[in-house]
């Protein structure tokens, strides 16, 4: 807890975090499936995937821990999001601009095949702040 | 310390169990009215704010309050009716205040949150 706590001080002392989470946990249906097989089998994707699994990084952390050009991060963080694959937080800063962090959304993937085809289901983690998960869910009520 | 002592006001033992039984449920309690209170700054959420708010009257100050009285009682003589009627009487006003914070947060709708 005591690193949490202090990262959570930390943060204190940063302008006040404007966050947006897109999708929330159990995102279902939505994406479509050859897109997300397409992106599973995407080599960038899946860095990008593995290396925000616990951590929410930057675009520009992202590019350099996996050697990724920082427009290909962007591409593919945009087209993972859409799919719920990948959470977004935006930070503002004091100067007025904002930057975002990415944070893999994605726990299970489940396929099954039906008569119409196939049907993905996303298992989303609950990712993001402890604070925000306490907003999300008293504002639920 | 003699016998009518030990006899008129509490035992430092007791005393010092009491308060490091408080002090963990205050660290818990504020944990969460941190918690609730970072929700709020971080997510402009209003009625987190009030959360935060009814939390801290509900729990952190009647355990304040008390963790007070009795550490002023360990150094000077109270009087026997403070511990018996003004301390609960005023945690008990505090949890009162705490409940409408938490109601009126509960109350108010989303949309006048953002």
């Amino acid at each position: 807890m005591s690193i949490h706590a202090a990262a959570n001080w930390l943060s204190q002392h940063e302008p006040i975090w404007a966050i947006t989470i897109r999708g929330n946990i159990g995102v279902t249906g939505e994406a479509d499936p050859d897109e997300i097989f397409a992106l599973l089998d995407d080599q960038y994707a899946q860095a990008i995937l593995k290396q925000t699994r616990n951590n929410a990084m930057s675009a520009k952390e992202i590019s350099e821990t996996c050697e990724i050009s920082i427009s290909t991060v962007y591409r593919r963080t945009e087209r993972l999001i859409e799919c719920g694959l990948l959470a977004e937080q935006r930070v503002a800063q004091s100067d007025g601009n904002h930057y975002s962090l990415y944070e893999a959304q994605l726990d299970e993937l489940t396929v099954c095949l039906t008569d119409d085809g196939f049907d993905v289901t996303v298992s989303g983690k609950a990712t993001g702040d402890l604070a925000d998960r306490f907003t999300e869910m008293w504002e639920g009520l | 310390m003699s016998v009518s002592q030990v006899a008129d006001t509490q035992p430092v033992s007791d005393y010092l169990l009491l308060l490091s039984v408080s002090l963990i449920a205050l660290g818990l309690a504020l944990f969460i009215v941190f918690h609730a209170y970072r929700g709020y700054q971080r997510n402009n959420s209003v009625r987190m704010l009030y959360l935060a708010c009814g939390l801290g009257f509900i729990t952190v100050v009647p355990m304040t309050i008390s963790i007070g009285v009795n550490t002023l009682g360990q150094m000077i003589e109270v009087a026997p009716h403070v511990y018996t009627f003004y301390l609960p009487l005023v945690a008990r006003v505090s949890e009162i205040s705490g409940i409408c914070t938490l109601l009126y947060s509960l109350l108010i709708t989303p949309d006048e949150s953002n």
